[in-house]
């Protein structure tokens, strides 16, 4: 089935991943597990330098129609990330933003990450967040509400805390899960779909720092109905991202 | 044959994984909040429809009352639970901290058939390069079974253990620890490494161009986690048939002492 994979990042790993260059390894990954648009964020900017990580996914995402991007924002630098954000978001390959509040060393409910917030909600439609656990989820379900118009992914879904995630999911009309987890616990999509149901859950992978057949093996072992796997995989991704319709 | 070499049974007092425990551990900037929980279920029944389920022909097992309690009547319950279903071999665990009836337990276990024993220091709290432990390690060694440790301290493994002689599985070895796992085995011949957690893209088949196959092996941690997710990072790797089959079974067949159960 064909499918969007919302959490994709580019760049290089402290990981024996086999040396290719890192965009033709996420096309490669794409073709493999039939991914039609990969939505990512560069891990050089996540680690490193925000503004050279943006342009190299920039660059990426202008030769290849498969890759679509997020730009990177930082709490720590307000200024730089709004003018990222006016740089990037005009383009019509740039869906996004990411924010990583571990890598960042921002707490979620840092005044610092409130006026981030604030700025996204004005710049960006879609915002991809780093969950580790219940406090984030439940941070992010503030800035839900307080910015309606913003439609947040909870990266990872929270972790172990994903029935909390569910929760906030179904509380907040504009707040989606995504499931990539180093950790893949049996039952938390199930019980996920029984709490807040397909259509607040979109399919992220994390590749290439994870293999896509890893996640899509949760979402196998989660025992999905046809319906439920063309909302999940594609459907409700297209409708976030403004895509094309699985038969657009 | 569909081997799976690392799944449990039995039950959990606090609904608390360990990899929760991890997450617990490391919330951010000291946030308050209650630990963090997931609903699993060990039961035997559940791992015995997922195996059923996924066609696994033999499963590695052991009784969590083993791990968390006592070794003693988890090993007997692991026992019973492997006469009672051919599918699962039973795997036999020693926590090395109660130090009086361990060496009678090895023995035992061996008599009765038991070839596989599975460790856990870190949830136990002890460590693999302490003198308890390799006076176990020497009283295994003079017996035809094989070791399974959690990965994490591959190094010692293969530094400390290996040189006993017996087959050692690293159980578990993720993306921060799998490059280890890699030179750990290229050195030991006796050193393997469980799949199930290798979700890197594409390493375990830089693995395999590596190092070879013949050192890998599939586990799935069921029923803790989806079948699926481990599973599929073998079947849907870039890899020739034969090596799938080596990694999802062959490999089990071939370097642990498994005859008597298969």
């Amino acid at each position: 089935m064909k499918k969007i994979d919302v959490h994709v990042h580019l760049g290089y790993w402290p990981c024996p991943i086999p040396s290719m260059d890192p965009v033709d390894r996420l096309l490669q990954l794409c073709d493999r597990e039939n991914i039609a648009y990969a939505v990512c964020s560069s891990f050089l900017a996540l680690c490193y330098d925000m503004q050279e990580g943006n342009a190299e996914l920039a660059k990426a995402a202008a030769e290849h129609q498969q890759l679509l991007g997020y730009v990177y924002v930082n709490a720590n630098y307000l200024d730089q990330s709004v003018a990222e954000m006016e740089r990037y978001l005009a383009l019509e390959y740039f869906v996004g933003v990411k924010i990583h509040t571990r890598l960042s060393g921002v707490a979620g409910n840092a005044p610092e990450m409130a006026e981030l917030m604030a700025a996204v909600a004005q710049w960006s439609p879609v915002l991809l967040v780093h969950t580790t656990d219940q406090n984030a989820a439940q941070q992010m379900g503030r800035y839900a509400e307080a910015y309606p118009q913003l439609t947040i992914i909870l990266g990872h879904a929270a972790h172990t805390d994903s029935d909390e995630a569910a929760r906030i999911a179904r509380i907040h009309p504009n707040i989606y899960l995504d499931f990539c987890c180093g950790w893949p616990g049996a039952g938390k999509i199930e019980r996920a779909l029984a709490i807040c149901g397909a259509e607040k859950i979109v399919f992220g992978t994390d590749m290439d720092l994870h293999a896509p057949a890893f996640t899509r093996g949760m979402f196998e072992g989660a025992g999905l109905t046809e319906e439920q796997q063309k909302m999940i995989y594609y459907d409700n991704a297209a409708q976030i991202f403004g895509l094309p319709a699985q038969n657009g | 044959m569909l081997i799976d070499i690392s799944t449990c049974f039995g039950k959990s007092p606090k609904k608390r994984l360990r990899y929760a425990n991890g997450v617990t551990g490391m919330r951010m900037f000291g946030e308050p909040g209650p630990p963090t929980t997931q609903e699993i279920d060990w039961s035997l029944d559940n791992l015995l429809a997922v195996l059923d389920k996924h066609q696994v022909d033999r499963a590695l097992t052991y009784s969590l009352r083993g791990k968390m309690y006592d070794f003693v009547d988890g090993n007997e319950e692991t026992w019973q639970a492997g006469q009672n279903h051919p599918q699962l071999i039973p795997v036999a665990t020693i926590d090395p901290q109660r130090y009086f009836g361990c060496r009678e337990e090895i023995q035992r276990c061996v008599d009765r058939g038991f070839r596989i024993f599975r460790f856990f220091p870190d949830e136990q709290g002890w460590s693999i390069s302490a003198l308890p432990f390799l006076k176990i390690c020497e009283e295994l060694a003079e017996h035809d079974v094989a070791v399974m440790l959690p990965a994490g301290g591959q190094t010692t493994i293969g530094t400390v253990i290996c040189p006993f002689g017996f087959n050692v599985v690293a159980i578990g070895a993720g993306y921060a620890n799998v490059t280890e796992s890699i030179v750990v085995a290229a050195e030991y011949e006796n050193f393997f490494c469980e799949t199930s957690l290798i979700h890197t893209a594409d390493t375990i088949s830089a693995m395999v161009a590596e190092i070879g196959a013949h050192q890998l092996v599939f586990g799935s941690n069921s029923p803790e986690s989806y079948f699926e997710a481990a599973y599929n990072l073998v079947a849907d790797a870039q890899l020739s048939a034969a090596h799938k089959d080596a990694i999802l079974g062959g490999n089990a067949r071939q370097y642990l002492p498994l005859e008597e159960w298969l």
